[in-house]
């Protein structure tokens, strides 16, 4: 990507929750609705995480302010579909925000690790 | 899921939409009620997609069964629910700029509010496992509450006084008595009436009504109407503003020149349509021209029965029969005189009356009643408070027994309370658990109670046919709502500190 994001402004928004997390997660995939986003994150996270309409907002409205997600266009509505659903998609600050969480949370991850390691090591 | 199989699913749902089935409907009015309480901005931007979200959530559900869709609707009101109240909690602490929000500060450090909507949703979670313990507080308090409302109601308007009227102490009331028929509040005829008024030197003035029922055509069909028949001098000595036109005058008592009529605001605008022309606009009442001289000001509407139109009392060979004691009857206390003055004057004059019209005046004298005395009778302020420190007593015998209950359940409890302290939860948080759980259920109560104070009010209304002016103000109002809404809050911690100290203490 060539768009580039000063990092403070990438560190403001971590460390994410994982409401936030999972919705960026799901829109990496494409646009996406309401309904497709709960339904997706309930799918991924095996029933672990079940997004309520009210929940799913405020992240929504949140994640909106601080630019990490933008409001999408529509596909060509069905000709059945008589109800509109607001698409919803990510922004490349949300991609570059999705990414630093997910090199913070391996950091984490390789320090747990390696004092595990030390531990192990002290143990025996 | 995949995207065509999201088209169909979609065309599938704008079938279903169309008849949705009543527990879906219920959920969706719960839904957008409840939506209304979060702040502005989301409300604005995401109300109507939330909606639809909860509705094809709760479809999902209907698909595998009553119980996952009972679960869903709960789970999603209140977090819903929850969701309002931490989103204003968020709103409330960035206007006061709370220091829990500084970095490196814990952002609920020391906030003994932190968690609130936790325990709130604990607390529904709880009384749903215990419908019946909650079926029975929620009744008991709402008969408690529901008769300390309605006396609230009764009590209110000798607290402030709901009548339009001026100088209210300077007025007073006149009753025909004639005990040996055993008529203690009988109305005054016309001639009575305008003999006193002349004879009465510490009165300054009588003026008369006559409540009736109009038949009249606004801008629609014809309707009746609540109107009152009054003397000519009625709105300028009970002191009542016109928005525009004119007061009756003088002599439109006349019989012929009494085709003149005065509207309230309210009814000026919905039977009206505000029509700007309303001023010297012809209506038919009863059948028979009249002509709109004048409109009230705003708000001088009270009660449930409320008159809308008023018309001049003629004086005719009709009303001025003696022995037709139909007026109500209102004088205004002359400058300076004492009210025991005009009472002595009037009775005086009403015994005058006796002997000079032994047909039609034999053992009736005139009664005069204050302002307070006349809206409850006599002895008032005393059977008003005794009757307010009845219904307290029956919420403080409610509360007690619900005490009792909450007691009983608190030791039930006593193992998860235990288990609780012993994880570290801090004893305060205990008792407000339980607090709020009774919260809950006082809220519930008071809710029950509103309605069932509503259905008191119409029995009371029927039962004294408004005839009883006190019970025809009644109204369930803004006043009445916080009234309700505070006793609702008060009730917890009548019932409900104890047991909770207790059962916490006690672990």
């Amino acid at each position: 990507m060539s768009v580039t994001f000063s990092e403070s402004v990438v560190a403001s928004q971590l460390p994410l929750n994982t409401r936030d997390f999972h919705i960026l997660l799901t829109l990496l995939d494409g646009d996406c609705h309401g309904y497709g986003l709960v339904k997706a994150i309930e799918r991924r996270t095996e029933g672990e995480l079940i997004l309520d309409p009210a929940n799913l907002y405020r992240a929504l409205q949140r994640l909106k302010q601080s630019r990490l997600v933008r409001d999408a266009e529509a596909p060509t509505p069905s000709e059945e579909d008589g109800r509109k659903r607001r698409y919803h998609g990510i922004t490349e600050l949300g991609r570059t925000t999705l990414d630093a969480e997910a090199q913070r949370m391996r950091r984490l991850a390789d320090a747990v690790q390696a004092h595990g390691a030390v531990a192990s090591s002290e143990k025996s | 899921m995949s995207r065509s199989g999201q088209g169909v699913r979609a065309a599938a749902e704008t079938r279903a939409w169309e008849r949705a089935p009543t527990g879906l409907r219920i959920y969706r009015a719960a839904y957008s009620l409840l939506s209304r309480a979060l702040p502005g901005l989301l409300r604005r931007e995401y109300a109507d997609d939330m909606l639809q979200l909860a509705d094809e959530l709760y479809r999902d559900a209907a698909d595998r069964g009553r119980r996952a869709t009972l679960t869903l609707a709960t789970r999603s009101l209140s977090r819903l629910f929850s969701s309002a109240v931490s989103a204003r909690g968020h709103q409330l602490r960035a206007l006061l700029g709370s220091r829990s929000t500084l970095p490196g500060v814990p952002r609920h450090g020391g906030n003994p509010l932190h968690g609130l909507h936790h325990d709130i949703r604990l607390g529904l979670r709880a009384l749903i496992r215990e419908p019946g313990y909650a079926a029975l507080v929620i009744l008991t308090l709402a008969l408690a509450i529901s008769v300390n409302s309605t006396m609230f109601s009764m009590v209110r308007p000798l607290l402030s006084p709901p009548l339009p009227f001026a100088d209210i102490d300077t007025l007073v009331f006149l009753y025909s008595r004639n005990q040996e028929l055993n008529r203690q509040r009988a109305g005054i005829s016309l001639p009575d009436m305008l003999d006193l008024e002349a004879a009465v030197p510490g009165v300054a003035a009588l003026t008369a009504q006559r409540r009736e029922r109009f038949l009249i055509a606004g801008s629609g069909e014809p309707a009746r109407v609540g109107g009152a028949t009054v003397s000519t001098n009625y709105f300028e000595m009970l002191g009542i503003q016109l928005e525009m036109g004119r007061d009756f005058l003088p002599d439109e008592s006349a019989p012929g020149r009494n085709r003149v009529l005065i509207i309230t605001h309210g009814s000026w605008e919905s039977r009206f349509g505000g029509d700007p022309q309303i001023l010297g606009r012809e209506v038919r009442m009863n059948g028979v021209a009249h002509t709109v001289v004048g409109v009230l000001a705003a708000g001088l509407e009270t009660g449930q029965r409320a008159i809308e139109v008023y018309r001049p009392l003629v004086h005719d060979e009709a009303t001025m029969q003696r022995d037709r004691r139909d007026l109500y009857v209102i004088g205004r206390l002359a400058a300076g005189a004492a009210f025991e003055q005009a009472e002595d004057g009037l009775l005086a004059a009403s015994r005058r009356l006796q002997s000079a019209h032994p047909d039609s005046n034999a053992a009736w004298e005139v009664v005069t009643l204050g302002f307070r005395q006349a809206m409850v009778g006599p002895n008032a302020t005393m059977v008003i408070s005794l009757m307010s420190g009845a219904v307290f007593f029956v919420l403080l015998i409610a509360c007690i027994n619900v005490a009792n209950l909450t007691l009983a359940r608190a030791t039930a409890r006593r193992r998860e309370l235990t288990v609780r302290v012993a994880l570290g939860a801090h004893r305060w948080r205990v008792v407000r658990q339980m607090l709020i759980e009774s919260t809950v259920l006082a809220v519930f109560a008071g809710v029950v109670g509103l309605l069932l104070t509503r259905v008191i009010f119409d029995g009371l209304v029927a039962l004294t046919r408004g005839r009883v002016g006190l019970v025809a103000e009644m109204n369930i109002d803004g006043g009445m709502l916080v009234f309700t809404l505070l006793l609702s809050l008060a009730t917890p911690i009548l019932f409900a500190l104890w047991p909770a100290l207790r059962a916490s203490g006690a672990t």
